[in-house]
């Protein structure tokens, strides 16, 4: 066995310890942290990080920001317990601990118009997000964005609850003026507040949805329960290869290693092989989308 | 490597004399009808031959519950500094048996796999393992053979056959010979102290050993394990999983006993001073409720079969997958344990049989 | 400004406050951090509004029960101290019986016969129900156990000092039991409760010799029909497994097996 040096630097639950630049409240219960880390992260779009406090404790939370970000970090945190409730609490100049990036993600070759050799060309970009979907998914938006040469056409589908619940909606705007770039914003209902959007769920556009099937790629991240209704709505009106289509998981984490086991998903780890699954992979695992 | 004689009053000897140097467990008999690895002691009389598997397994000495995985202050500058927690020991566990032993080596494999697990891999660098093989089998739980674990010797070492049949109870004496084969550098350096004779015909001797044992040696499955595994991973068999559950208080012994169980809860900790604490974890349970609930509180696996099923698999599916090793050594532990007398092996025969009956 | 805390006694032993005085060393440095505005009648000063109150024991008058609603409308924290407060332990075990048959067992027949027919003992039977807390208000955080655990005391107020939700697992006694290494009790010939008892004592009756008569209180999914098997099985009569679930959960769904 070989032997181990530094024991510090060998610990893996060791987190970094990142100083908070700005906490920006996006909703009531919502707000995006961005943070500066001792070092980049160099991650994948669709990975996610372990954040939290020594002392307190820690949580999963999926980089929101591009891969490009450098030594900024950002991360959208909704509060809804311990962890995520005294990190609400934080203020700027504060430190937050930061272990990752973990997971698989997205590669964003596989999104490309072209690759080096021609192959494949993916002329159509399908991106569905149900609520805190969008945070995970805006890693992926953003480079595409960024690039949006390189990549073939782009339609979004965005919902949220309601209003208030809407996400990001001045980037949102920004990224509508790109090129062959559509964007459907709803929400389940208006609850009484102003609206520019649609009103429904994100599978009422789907069947409307302008594409080449065996040349795009679609990518879900949103609760539990959006999946099964998205998939059958993608699978009535289009025939697109089970490998080209894409979901975003969620389990319970504890280590982000593979070792803990609490976010097992049959044979695989949500926090190693995913939590972005390629939905050909979930298929022979009844565990995925109950 | 070499491989010595000797008999057990000398191993006895021996282990006294280790004991002195390093911390030394053994297996130990309970109060009742149970034994434990506990540190030598020297009105104990070694009962290598004869014990059945300890309430824990040895493994959990180089996984122990409650570990530190770091411990941190802020100083005066609000800068946190954090340190890994306690300094490790030396140990050898001696008397291992072969499940154990095989537990040992997939706790192994599982914490080097990927990102390091440091704090398992520095303990078991300091660990030192003298095992010891079964002649019969320990009782009528085990099933270590169908689990492919007997005989298993792999992260050992030294590993001791006994020469002589050990179905009675006896006194150690000279005539009761074993045979220590050294399989590590660190097995060289810790045989030294033990009077013996070199071996120079060792396979011979340990092969003869095995053919005088029982025939078959413990309980059997309906099929072997591959055809078994095989059935697992085809068919999720729920009514069997259910019908287990119905007896199962989701209690999480059959887990926290098990040699080749290492899910763990990890729990952050926050002195009083508001500016120091630890972050430490413990051995947990996917037969626990809230395993695989998350905040808001919904629950991937709420239901008790559902948690069933995973371990199931997990022992006979998914981690064989991973690491091309039944993740069940056979032990016995989980159904000698559990209070209401579920057992591993009715569950996965059951299993086995089910999917055979559904494909006639 | 440091959380106001208050201790309130209702039907009790007492026995979880001494269990708090007796980790003097522990106790010294969180008084520093908090406010003790009341402790029993200890201390006079009346505080109008409580950050964290604990409240011993079980509620049985009805004046005990307006005084409970009292102090919830101005606590921010309910917590349940020990089992009598949680599930109304032993003395909850006098709502399986008659009020009047309970008189009896307690002062004998001739003087149960006597205040049946006496007016001025009345209002006696009115309010025999013993209740947990929980019977009469929202209670937010639950420390159990006879006496409760001095640790799950400390995690508690430290969680509620620095802004945390404090959680107590929900696993069985066995748990910690196993985490122990200790030998079962049914391998002793004994039997035990443990699988379906609220953990987080550490097993404590069972490293220590004893068995567990989960004075925690019974689990949420307690499997109380496989439990029942197990004990018959062990060949203890029904009615002396009865007896034992009631000893303790006798405010729970124990009353309806
Ligand atoms: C891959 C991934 C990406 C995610 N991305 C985001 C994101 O971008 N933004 C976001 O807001 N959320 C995200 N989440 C969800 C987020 O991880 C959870 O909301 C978070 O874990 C909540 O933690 P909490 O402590 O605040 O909640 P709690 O409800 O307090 O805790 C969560 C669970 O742990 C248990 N628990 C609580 N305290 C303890 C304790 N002390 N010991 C043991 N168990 C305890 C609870 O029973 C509960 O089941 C993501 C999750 C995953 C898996
Ligand atoms: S030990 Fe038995 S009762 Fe307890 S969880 Fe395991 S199978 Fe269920
Ligand atoms: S599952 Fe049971 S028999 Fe198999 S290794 Fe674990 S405790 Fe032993
Ligand atoms: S299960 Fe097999 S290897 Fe393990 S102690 Fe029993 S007989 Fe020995
Ligand atoms: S002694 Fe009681 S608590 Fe411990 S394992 Fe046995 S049944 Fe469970
Ligand atoms: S072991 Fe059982 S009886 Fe003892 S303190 Fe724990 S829950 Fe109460
Ligand atoms: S979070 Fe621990 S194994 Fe995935």
């Amino acid at each position: 066995m070989k032997t181990l040096s530094d024991p510090v630097k060998s610990n893996p639950y060791i987190p970094m310890m990142a100083e908070i630049q700005s906490i920006e409240p996006l909703t009531k219960n919502e707000m995006l942290f961005r943070v500066r880390l001792p070092e980049p992260l160099n991650h994948r779009p669709g990975q996610f990080v372990m954040a939290g406090l020594p002392g307190i404790g820690e949580c999963a939370i999926s980089i929101s920001s591009g891969p490009e970000s450098g030594k900024t970090l950002e991360m959208v945190i909704r509060k809804v317990g311990n962890v995520t409730g005294v990190l609400h609490k934080l203020k700027k100049h504060d430190l937050i601990g930061i272990r990752g990036p973990f997971g698989s993600g997205f590669e964003l070759n596989d999104f490309h118009l072209k690759n080096g050799n021609q192959e494949t060309l993916i002329k159509d970009i399908v991106i569905i997000a149900g609520g805190l979907g969008l945070v995970p998914l805006r890693s992926l938006i953003i480079p595409i964005m960024e690039h949006k040469s390189d990549f073939g056409r782009v339609h979004l589908i965005i919902g949220s609850k309601t209003p208030r619940e809407a996400l990001f909606r001045q980037q949102i705007q920004q990224w509508k003026i790109h090129p062959d770039c559509s964007i459907t914003e709803l929400v389940d209902n208006t609850d009484f507040q102003d609206w520019d959007g649609d009103v429904g769920l994100v599978t009422e556009p789907i069947h409307k949805l302008n594409i080449i099937e065996k040349n795009t790629m679609v990518v879900l991240c949103g609760p539990p329960v959006m999946y099964k209704f998205v998939l059958m709505e993608i699978k009535m009106n289009f025939n697109i290869p089970d490998n080209h289509i894409f979901i975003d998981l969620e389990r319970r984490m504890r280590c982000g290693l593979g070792k803990c086991g609490h976010c097992q998903i049959n044979h695989v780890y949500c926090c190693k092989e995913g939590p972005v699954f390629r939905y050909s992979q979930l298929t022979d695992l009844s565990e995925a989308l109950n | 490597m070499n491989a010595y004689l000797s008999n057990l009053d000398q191993i006895e000897s021996w282990f006294f004399n280790l004991a002195e140097k390093q911390l030394f467990f053994l297996p130990k008999k309970t109060q009742g009808v149970n034994y434990r690895f506990e540190p030598i002691d020297h009105q104990q009389s070694l009962d290598l031959l004869n014990y059945k598997p300890t309430i824990l397994p040895p493994g959990k000495n180089i996984f122990p519950d409650d570990e530190i995985l770091f411990s941190y202050y802020k100083d005066d500058d609000g800068h946190y500094q954090f340190s890994q927690g306690v300094t490790v020991n030396s140990q050898l566990l001696a008397g291992v048996r072969a499940c154990d032993l095989k537990g040992v080596y997939l706790l192994d494999e599982v914490f080097s796999d990927g990102v390091k697990d440091s704090h398992y891999l520095r303990r078991r660098e300091k660990t030192d393992i003298i095992a010891f093989n079964c002649m019969t089998p320990c009782d009528d739980h085990c099933f270590c053979e169908a689990a492919q674990s007997l005989d298993f010797q792999m992260g050992a070492d030294i590993f001791i056959t006994p020469l002589f049949s050990t179905s009675h109870k006896g006194q150690a004496n000279e005539e009761q010979q074993c045979l220590l084969e050294v399989l590590t550098p660190r097995g060289n350096e810790l045989i030294k102290s033990l009077e013996s004779t070199e071996c120079s015909s060792p396979q011979d001797l340990k092969n003869h050993a095995i053919a005088s044992r029982p025939q078959p040696f413990g309980r059997q499955f309906s099929a072997p394990i591959e055809q078994l595994a095989k059935a697992i991973h085809q068919k999720d068999a729920d009514s069997v999983y259910q019908q287990y559950a119905e007896q199962c208080f989701s209690c999480g012994t059959c887990n926290l006993v098990c040699p080749t169980c290492y899910c763990f809860e990890t729990k952050d900790e926050l002195n009083l001073d508001g500016s120091s604490g630890k972050k430490t974890r413990h051995w947990d349970a996917c037969l626990s409720p809230g395993f695989a609930e998350v905040a808001g509180g919904h629950n991937f696996r709420a239901e008790p079969a559902a948690r069933q099923h995973h371990r199931i698999r997990r022992k006979f599916d998914y981690l064989p997958q991973r690491f091309e090793q039944t993740f069940c050594t056979g032990c016995g532990r989980c159904g000698r344990q559990c209070t209401t007398g579920i057992d591993i092996f009715n569950i996965v025969n059951d299993v086995y049989l089910s999917v055979q009956e559904s494909q006639e | 400004m440091k959380p106001k805390i208050a201790f309130f006694d209702f039907a009790s032993c007492e026995g979880c406050q001494l269990a708090l005085l007796n980790c003097e060393d522990i106790l010294l440095d969180l008084l520093e951090l908090v406010d003790l505005v009341e402790f029993r009648e200890a201390i006079s000063e009346k505080s109008a509004r409580y950050d964290i109150s604990f409240i011993e024991g079980s509620i049985h008058r009805e004046e005990d029960s307006k005084r409970l609603l009292d102090i919830r409308s101005r606590s921010q924290y309910i917590v349940a101290l020990g089992a009598c407060a949680c599930n109304g332990n032993v003395q909850a075990r006098s709502n399986f019986i008659a009020p009047a048959e309970n008189y009896k067992l307690i002062y004998g027949e001739e003087a149960r016969n006597r205040v049946q027919v006496d007016k001025n003992y009345w209002p006696l039977w009115a309010h025999t129900r013993v209740r947990s807390v929980e019977e009469i208000v929202k209670v937010d955080y639950h420390l159990r156990g006879c006496p409760m655990d001095a640790n799950e005391f400390l995690t508690l107020v430290k969680a509620l000092l620095s802004n945390q939700i404090p959680h107590f697992p929900a696993h069985a006694v066995c748990v910690e039991c196993k985490r122990n290494a200790n030998e079962c009790v049914f391998d002793k010939g004994m039997s035990c409760l443990g699988p379906i008892a609220y953990g987080g004592c550490d097993a404590v009756c069972i490293n220590n010799g004893h068995v567990c008569d989960a004075c925690r209180g019974l689990l949420p999914y307690a499997n109380v029909g496989a439990h029942n098997a197990l004990m018959l099985s062990k060949g203890i009569s029904k009615e002396a497994i009865q007896s034992r679930y009631r000893l303790f959960c006798s405010a729970e769904k124990m009353s309806e097996s």
